[in-house]
């Protein structure tokens, strides 16, 4: 299902995220700022992947997420769901689902999140998988992981 | 007298819903309008609108201005408007100017106006920073803000959207020589 | 200062209040906002602020059943911290145990809850009143889509 905003799903924004963070430039003149992909993969194994939920959060560095795209099985080509108050953060939570019988096995690339770096730390993430699970809504076991794209 | 900005988000942390609808009219139809600008349709905007809000509410009690209210505003009704009108949810990763234009949608504009075809034609980029100056009334440092750039790259925008405003005949009448 | 910011500055003195005035003329007016919109926008706010009003307390005198919805909506609306909320506000929620959008009832909700959500009206299956998570009279793709953010809402982390 299309992860899109509408009149209703404001009652879930409106659970509040985080306490207020005005959206800022905090980037400091002198510093460099370039973008990175970050691509997340689930291995499944023998299981066809239906449904995830994951976490991603910056533990070095200074990082801005500044979107997020989908993955390459037809199944999760749409981005997941997350909280728009995570772009801009350095920290997010996205899950994506799929009701439908085309579904992927093993490895899959499932999202992609574009992120803005600042400075000249390299940046280090630490991401856990919450939930993974099959079409009978069965939790299964599965490893997750990332590859920092290019940086440029 | 009327209240600040500031006085109203006070009021709102400690649980005034009237301080909210005074700061929810007073910026109503500016993020309206704004939305109506991204997304092209009147009921779309007006959903933008109300998720604006909801976004706002969602701060509460924690709600802190740390800059203008448009300021902050202006990339939660870019982001929602994006989303309701299912346009790329990603920011290109290379810094060009030459993406294709996704900041005003077409319809909004003008079909005899002179400066709305100049303005469709420009790159993404230099649109938006147009926009945000001379329609907005920022000022460079709210749009590096709101845009999380720095104020450099906002007057490099600037600078390259008036260069080709004023190279363009339809528009160099706006110079003065 | 960069030779592009000269420019700017230089550009932007040559610049007449017309390009401004004929901008702003360039771009349509939408139709206006309507009061619907407003008043959405505004009864929501009043239910999620404090209003320390009789009229709160007579809100929430009505049936049973819409009563408990109501309390239970405005707990999870609700930022406030536990002891703001009234004892039998407090009361109601520990005794309802779950949270709406725990539609599989784990104790979590997670994006698992949207999709059997989902997948629940895909199939048609009997509609649980209770999934009607927006309060819009109907259980469909919105409530999903309310279930499914809550499942990602940045204060839910699991790290």
């Amino acid at each position: 299902m299309k992860p899109f905003l509408t009149l209703i799903t404001m009652f879930a924004m409106f659970f509040g995220p985080a306490p207020a963070e005005v959206p800022q430039a905090d980037v400091n003149l002198e510093e460099s700022v370039r973008f990175m992909p970050l691509d997340v993969f689930i291995d499944s194994s023998s299981n066809e992947l239906a449904a995830y939920q994951f976490e991603l959060k910056t533990v070095a560095g200074k990082v801005k997420i500044v979107g997020v795209e989908g993955g390459d099985s037809d199944a999760f080509k749409e981005p997941g769901y997350y909280d728009p108050a995570a772009l801009a953060n350095d920290r997010i939570i996205i899950g994506a689902f799929n009701t439908g019988d085309d579904l992927p096995l093993g490895k899959t690339r499932v999202a992609r999140i574009h992120l803005q770096v600042i400075g000249e730390t390299e940046p280090a993430f630490e991401i856990s998988l919450a939930v993974a699970a099959d079409k009978n809504e069965n939790q299964i076991k599965a490893e997750i992981s990332f590859v920092k794209g290019e940086q440029k | 007298m009327e209240r600040s900005d500031e006085s109203l988000i006070d009021a709102i942390n400690k649980g005034d819903s009237e301080a909210f609808e005074k700061l929810y009219h007073r910026y109503r139809d500016w993020v309206y309008r704004l939305a109506w600008r991204f997304t092209g349709d009147e009921n779309k905007a007006q959903d933008v609108l109300q998720e604006t809000f909801v976004y706002v509410l969602s701060k509460v009690p924690n709600l802190h201005l740390t800059a203008k209210m448009t300021t902050f505003l202006y990339p939660a009704v870019k982001h929602i408007s994006f989303r309701i009108t299912e346009k790329t949810t990603h920011i290109p990763l290379e810094e060009t100017d030459d993406e294709p234009a996704c900041n005003i949608d077409m319809k909004v504009l003008d079909g005899q106006s002179d400066i709305g075809a100049v303005l469709a034609a420009l790159p993404a980029k230099q649109q938006e920073v147009i926009l945000l100056r001379y329609v907005d009334d920022f000022s460079v440092e709210e749009i590096a803000e709101s845009l999380g750039v720095p104020a450099g790259t906002v007057k490099s925008r600037l600078n390259s959207a008036l260069k080709r405003l004023r190279e363009e005949p339809r528009t160099k009448k706006y110079f003065f020589e | 200062m960069a030779n592009f910011e000269e420019q700017f500055e230089d550009l932007e003195n040559r610049l007449s209040d017309g390009f401004a005035t004929g901008l702003k003329k360039a771009i349509k007016q939408p139709k206006p906002v309507s009061p619907a919109a407003d008043e959405f926008i505004i009864g929501l706010a009043q239910k999620k602020l404090r209003r320390p009003s009789r009229f709160r307390i007579i809100r929430w005198a009505v049936p049973a059943a819409s009563a408990a919805a109501a309390i239970l909506l405005v707990a999870i609306l609700n930022n406030q911290p536990k002891q703001a909320l009234q004892p039998a506000l407090v009361k109601e929620t520990r005794v309802a145990g779950f949270a709406r959008e725990d539609i599989d009832r784990n104790g979590q909700v997670n994006i698992l809850d949207a999709m059997k959500l989902a997948k629940g009206l895909k199939q048609e299956q009997k509609i649980n009143k209770e999934w009607d998570i927006n309060n819009d009279g109907q259980v469909d793709g919105k409530d999903v889509d309310v279930v499914a953010y809550s499942a990602v809402r940045l204060d839910k982390g699991v790290m």
